[in-house]
């Protein structure tokens, strides 16, 4: 079992690749809202929209439990046709670690 | 000519400044709260406007007044957006509550006694004495986030939930003194006499409206420019059409954001943040440079009013955040002073009362603004050392 990890920096992009993990059945992920460092760095403060989550700097991040390895290389392809190409500047990155131990039933989707 | 000269001017201004401004620097606490929160384009204004150095005068505003209609359609839309419900499940509803409440609180304490204060000094009907009142009030209503973040990094671990209950509520509670001044703007004595209630259906009509057509406009998917061009056009269409109704655009659009952000499709809805937020310090930058130039001082006295005005409305917000404490968190004997850190002012009070002078000059709204604009950089100077009290009195 692997962990797909992504960073997305662009949150118009966020739909794509929902999409995308669910079109090669690649279910159960959780969806983070962050902040880039760069951006806590420099303090800048909201005027009027202190709720939003999304703005420059800010950033989602999506975890995904895969378990065939074999899917990667068809979902990058399917993220790269509907417009998220993690080479281009800006977009975000992708991640793929290995699960060393993992506690709770296989498949197991969110409630 | 003068017009273009100012023109690049302002915009020169809200470049340079948007990039040095609302950034932390190292100066004492107050002045770095006024910083903060970027009233001090209100003086950059000020001086170059009629009263100082002319290059802003009366004719040049006149002519930069569509920035004035953009600017609160603008603030107004970029409020609204982030009100997206599915994602503001995560603030307890308690929290609403605090926010709502110590915000209506604040209204009233502040309104009665500047209703009194305004029938005794000036000679108008009872609507209009109640409308500049309330306005008043709702812009004294509201909360600057801003301030708050000067402690975000050194507030103790044990403070740190009452830091979260401040950022919210501080970001929730302009709603109700923006729907305030949205409802008492549509009184009949600004409208011909005509129905109150048909005012009020007019301007959600119009923010609908609105909403959807932009939600409507962006079902496909839409370059940058392309989405910059629906939201200014959109924003100015409504801000506008408000304007010329005598209406809020502040409302209409808030209304338009809030569909925005619960019927458009996600990649629309982030498009159409991004586009707003990249404008954000620009657009208000050169807002409130034009408020400041065309704020006139015309009699001295009224400035007397100023410490009243913060006086009571420190009076509103402690009372509001002790009553509503009580009411939806009554375990939290020590939020009691919650109040204490409710006292930065921030842009929303600048938009509300400026958006009143927009539908009606009088002496009376020239009053309003001369009151709120000194009582919000007083407010603003005062507040840190107010919040840093209350965190440091958390056990």
């Amino acid at each position: 079992m692997q962990l797909l990890f992504i960073t997305l920096y662009r949150e118009d992009l966020l739909d794509e690749v929902l999409s995308g993990l669910v079109e090669m059945e690649i279910t159960g992920a959780t969806v983070l809202d962050g902040t880039a460092m760069e951006r806590i760095l420099a303090e800048e403060v909201p005027i009027f929209a202190g709720l939003l989550p999304a703005g420059p700097g800010r950033s989602s991040a999506i975890a995904a439990p895969l378990d065939d390895r074999a899917l990667l290389e068809p979902l990058v392809r399917l993220f790269r046709e509907t417009g998220v190409d993690f080479k281009q500047p800006g977009v975000g990155r992708l991640f793929l670690l290995p699960v060393d131990f993992c506690i709770g039933p296989e498949g197991q989707e969110p409630p | 000519m003068k017009l273009v000269f100012a023109a690049i001017l302002i915009v020169a201004i809200a470049f340079v400044g948007s990039r040095l401004s609302f950034v932390h620097i190292r100066l004492p606490l107050g002045v770095r709260n006024l910083f903060l929160t970027g009233i001090e384009f209100v003086l950059v204004g000020f001086l170059l406007g009629g009263a100082v150095l002319d290059l802003l005068d009366t004719k040049t505003l006149d002519g930069l007044y569509p920035f004035l209609g953009m600017g609160l359609s603008w603030i107004g839309m970029l409020f609204g957006v982030q009100w997206e419900f599915r994602r503001l499940s995560h603030i307890p509803p308690r929290v609403f509550g605090v926010a709502l409440v110590q915000s209506m609180i604040t209204i009233f304490v502040v309104a009665v006694p500047f209703f009194l204060l305004f029938s005794r000094f000036f000679s108008y009907e009872t609507d209009l004495l109640v409308i500049a009142a309330v306005t008043l009030a709702a812009a004294a209503s509201g909360t600057a986030s801003s301030g708050l973040t000067l402690f975000a990094r050194d507030t103790p671990s044990r403070a740190r939930p009452l830091m979260r209950l401040l950022t919210n509520v501080s970001n929730i509670d302009d709603v109700v003194g923006l729907t305030a001044f949205g409802l008492i703007s549509c009184l009949a004595v600004l409208h011909a006499d005509a129905s109150t209630l048909l005012w009020i259906g007019v301007s959600a009509g119009l923010g609908v409206t609105v909403g959807l057509l932009v939600v409507a406009l962006t079902t496909y998917r839409l370059r940058d420019d392309e989405m910059l061009l629906v939201v200014i056009g959109a924003i100015t269409f409504s801000g506008g059409l408000a304007l010329y109704l005598s209406l809020s655009p502040l409302l209409v659009n808030l209304i338009a954001g809030v569909i925005v952000a619960n019927l458009a499709r996600g990649r629309a809805r982030a498009g159409i943040r991004s586009v707003l937020l990249r404008g954000e310090h620009s657009i208000y930058i050169i807002f409130l440079i034009l408020v400041g130039a065309g704020w006139r001082i015309e009699s001295v006295w009224i400035l007397a009013l100023v410490p009243v005005y913060v006086l009571v409305r420190t009076l509103g917000k402690t009372v509001g955040g002790f009553v509503s404490v009580r009411l939806f968190l009554p375990g939290s004997r020590a939020l009691s002073q919650l109040g204490l850190g409710l006292l930065s002012h921030g842009g929303m009070a600048v938009a509300i009362v400026v958006n009143l002078h927009q539908i009606h000059r009088s002496e009376l709204t020239d009053a309003v603004i001369s009151v709120v604009l000194p009582g919000i950089i007083l407010s603003e100077l005062i507040a840190p050392a107010s919040t840093r009290r209350l965190l440091g009195r958390v056990p």
